[in-house]
């Protein structure tokens, strides 16, 4: 499926940073859940060491409370057993008494064991063990054989501190029950046992004996599990384990039970632990254990936190990100698609749009942007409306690129005017079908346009065959005179070459006038509001066209105005032609006529036409005369020889009358 | 003097006689164990008492043993005994005394032994050993007096000297003794001797064949005292500490 609108990106996204975000808590649930096991087993811990001295010392009291009883306040069992004792103790000082006195060491133990028997010892008889151990470690009782007594008890730590009058519980493991002489539990169970031993102490003092009561280890581990999470496990002075459940869990626990660090794994099980030393009251040289299965503690985290309340939040989370990338990509989308509208509407031409933004986000800055480049094509298209008649589109991307340079308002400035007109056109234009003389002119303005665009020409207009154009406007060109001159000469060639041209539609005798004068004019966008031209208007546009207009009189193509040709500078050859008056101007100007280009070395001029006109500006008519026909073929030494002629045979003019020629035709 | 030193002097003949016959001699090394589990040889070994068993005979006549009550302490604090003879129990003090042993050996069947309480200085009570046995004696007023009676089936006993050693005839009291220990010897066959001292760990003994004109060897042997410890209750089996004051005024 391919993602083709924001929403369903922003959607993929939003859902992906859901289940993201649900990893990372997984994740991190399962790190601090583990530090949390671990701390509560270490808190627990306490917990398992206070149930467990209270289950122990509970037995301890009892047991202490019925030995009192039994062997304290019971005369008979008490003195029985004290006898016995001292009567062991006299046995071994050699002072048995075999005669009529005391009974024997034998006699009283037989007594002793029946009066045990019948003596209610309901807390003590009930135990999986039960023993009544004299000095020495002398079997003196036990349940599990009511025949047999007599026996001398393996040495256990247990039992030496009950012996030596302190009161104790130990775990005796298997093996450690296995070590005595006697089977001492009476239930016909081999597992291990907690043991509490009390010494039994006569009233003359001392310590006679030690009560050993047992209850299966496993019972109380069973009893210590119910009330706390996680597996307890007891370890006995010799590092044997007691745990409930298999061989395996137990074995592990051995393997662990003196590292400080409690963790093992275990068939898919993970535990960590903790453990305590519980004392000598409690558990002798033993350490208890409380192991937690970290792998079922998460799992049953993980089956409550992915259980009908997660799905639900998940549901609930799923629907509100729905939500949420809706009406956020609604938010993103609609400003947009709005743009997108308006592109589109722009497309079409329409630059007349403007969106307006919301907020300051990236789509209202894009929205923004969009509204800047729409002003800007408008701009664009507006300068290009004003200039389309710029002949060098490297002008118009000057002008667009600083607009400011085509200040709309008008401005005076120096600029070199250029009017050409073709000729003995129109004269041809009647016996031309309309389609050939559009396609010869525009066959002409193309070269001509094409010729002016390289001199940098501004195009002002076409008024039929004619152009206007100037230059330093807009752009300002330092050699705009020059350019103006020599763009005069090449569009003498550009009709130079059309001649052929032209030829063959027939029209055999045509030619252009160039008029060229530099001064000061007014340049800008002059019109109504919606149809501007840039132009220029101004005296010297009009003496410009006035000399285009008296190429007429001279016979010439091109007329120049002084300052043209001074402003030319070196840029083109000039012949000077003459002194004229311009109608509806009282300042004289001198005119040349533009003969070629600067670069190549000046052409011949017609006859001795400096030296006649020289004759001619001192008033030696006749003297011009002869040398003014001497070049009949050139247009103004004919002018001059007719107007050397009309001086000759009118009455002598006024002194320099002859030196400036007025100009009565537009 | 006349008879009654005769009668002395008499008493006296088989003793020297007897030290040419069968003799016993020995060594006891006494240890102490101090609470620090230190053994050290004990410099006086005079509190040690050896004795012969398997045999009974009576006690020599005479002055009965006396056992005094003396500044709140009995004195001496072990006295050896022969089954059936009296111990006379003299308070010297002016204050209530009492003596009760909680050992079987002292009791009589069904009940223990207790003279009561009396008052000195000079009143004497006097009680008969009538079985073997170690005797602890204690005074219901006082918790701190104790003592142990010895009974022992014969006369044939003594304390050993300062440095241990013992030699029987020679040390024995009495020429009843001396005869009843020479008499053993003859038929026995076999002789066992003990050496105790209150508040050893355990009786040493030593069994020996006797054989006729064979000299016995000198006997070795070795007790270890442990470290006093543990208390008594009074005659009621109740600890001291819950008597009322002025109890046994």
């Amino acid at each position: 499926m391919k993602l083709r609108s924001i929403r369903s990106r922003l959607a993929l996204v939003f859902g992906g940073l859901v289940v993201l975000v649900l990893l990372t808590a997984v994740a991190l649930s399962r790190q601090a859940l583990e530090q949390s096991v671990r701390a509560r087993v270490d808190a627990d811990v306490a917990g398992v060491q206070w149930l467990l001295a209270r289950d122990i010392q509970g037995l301890r009291q009892l047991t202490a409370l019925e030995v009192e009883k039994a062997f304290r306040f019971n005369s008979d069992v008490a003195g029985t057993l004290a006898r016995l004792v001292q009567r062991r103790d006299d046995a071994a000082l050699g002072l048995e008494d075999e005669g009529e006195g005391p009974a024997p060491v034998a006699v009283l133990r037989g007594e002793l064991r029946e009066l045990i028997e019948s003596t209610e010892m309901p807390v003590l008889k009930g135990h999986a063990l039960f023993a009544v151990v004299g000095k020495d470690r002398e079997l003196v009782f036990t349940e599990s054989r009511p025949g047999s007594s007599g026996e001398q008890l393996a040495s256990t730590p247990l039992l030496e501190l009950a012996l030596s009058g302190q009161g104790g519980a130990a775990a005796w493991c298997r093996e450690e029950l296995e070590r005595q002489p006697v089977r001492l539990r009476r239930d016909g169970g081999s597992g291990a046992l907690l043991v509490v031993a009390v010494p039994i102490t006569l009233p003359g003092g001392g310590v006679v004996g030690a009560v050993l009561v047992g209850t299966p280890a496993e019972q109380v581990i069973q009893g210590l599990e119910r009330s706390t999470r996680g597996r307890v496990a007891l370890v006995d002075a010799h590092g044997h384990a007691i745990t409930t459940g298999d061989a395996g869990f137990r074995e592990a626990v051995e393997r662990v039970a003196g590292e400080r660090q409690l963790a093992f794994s275990l068939g898919g099980a993970s535990y960590v632990g903790d453990g305590f030393a519980p004392g000598n009251e409690v558990l002798l040289g033993g350490r208890a254990l409380l192991l937690r299965d970290l792998a079922q503690e998460q799992g049953e985290f993980f089956a409550a936190f992915f259980g009908s309340r997660f799905l639900l939040s998940l549901g609930v989370l799923g629907v509100l990100s729905l939500g949420l990338t809706l009406a956020v990509s609604r938010r993103l989308a609609r400003p947009l698609r709005v743009l997108e509208s308006q592109a589109e509407a722009v497309r079409q031409g329409n630059l007349d749009v403007h969106v307006q933004p919301e907020g300051h986000d990236e789509v209202a800055r894009l929205t923004h942007a969009f509204n800047e480049m729409v002003a800007g094509l408008k701009q664009r298209d507006h300068i290009k409306g004003l200039f389309k008649r710029y002949l060098d589109p490297r002008v118009v991307e000057q002008l667009i690129a600083n607009p400011e340079m085509a200040s709309p308002g008008g401005e005076r400035r120096e600029l070199t005017l250029l009017f050409s007109d073709l000729a003995g056109f129109t004269r041809f234009s009647e016996r031309l079908t309309p389609e050939e003389l559009v396609r010869l002119l525009n066959t002409y303005f193309g070269q001509a346009t094409a010729v002016l665009g390289r001199r940098e020409a501004t195009l002002d207009k076409f008024i039929g065959d004619a152009i206007m154009c100037f230059w330093n406007a807009p752009l300002r060109d330092e050699a705009h005179a020059a350019k103006g001159c020599l763009a005069a000469l090449d569009l003498l060639s550009v009709v130079d070459g059309l001649r052929g041209v032209f030829a063959e539609a027939g029209v055999t005798s045509f030619d252009c006038r160039i008029g060229v004068h530099t001064g000061a004019a007014v340049v800008g966008n002059l019109g109504s509001p919606d149809a501007q031209d840039y132009t220029a208007v101004g005296d010297s546009v009009n003496l410009a066209s006035r000399l285009e207009g008296a190429c007429k009189v001279y016979g010439t193509r091109t007329l120049a105005s002084e300052a043209a040709v001074r402003a030319a500078g070196g840029a083109v050859h000039a012949r000077e032609l003459d002194v004229v008056r311009v109608v509806g101007r009282s300042e004289p100007v001198r005119v040349y006529e533009l003969v070629g280009p600067g670069e190549l070395p000046p052409p011949p001029l017609p006859g001795r036409w400096a030296e006649a006109l020289a004759l001619y500006r001192e008033g030696r008519f006749a003297e011009a005369l002869v040398l003014f026909q001497l070049s009949p073929e050139d247009g103004p030494s004919q002018l001059y020889a007719e107007r050397c002629e009309a001086w000759l045979a009118g009455p002598p003019p006024a002194p320099g009358a002859w030196r400036v020629h007025d100009l009565t035709s537009k | 003097m006349g008879r009654r030193s005769l009668i002395l002097l008499l008493a006296l003949l088989p003793v020297a006689a007897a030290a040419g016959g069968p003799s016993l001699a020995g060594k006891v090394s006494l240890f102490r164990r101090g609470e620090d589990g230190s053994r050290e040889r004990a410099q006086d070994a005079s509190e040690v008492l050896v004795y012969v068993t398997g045999f009974e005979a009576p006690a020599p006549g005479g002055l009965a043993p006396r056992m005094e009550q003396r500044d709140k302490a009995f004195i001496p604090a072990v006295l050896p005994v022969v089954k059936g003879q009296s111990v006379e129990f003299v308070n010297m003090d002016a204050l209530l005394h009492n003596v009760f042993s909680p050992s079987p050996a002292a009791a009589a069947p069904g009940r223990k032994m207790d003279l009561g309480k009396y008052k000195g200085p000079g009143r004497v009570v006097s009680y008969e050993f009538k079985r073997t046995g170690l005797v602890d004696l204690y005074c219901d007023i006082h918790e701190s007096m104790r003592a142990t009676v010895v009974v022992l089936p014969n006369p044939v006993f003594t304390f050993a000297r300062r440095d241990g050693s013992f030699e029987f005839p020679r040390d024995l009291g009495s020429r009843q003794a001396a005869q009843a220990l020479e008499a053993h010897l003859q038929q026995a066959g076999r002789i066992k001797v003990f050496a105790w001292a209150k508040g050893a760990r355990a009786p040493a003994s030593v069994e020996l064949e006797v054989k006729p004109g064979v000299a016995l060897p000198p006997l070795v042997m070795e007790l270890e005292m442990q470290p006093e410890r543990g208390t008594h209750d009074d005659k009621h089996g109740r600890p001291y500490s819950t008597h009322p004051p002025g109890y046994g005024e």
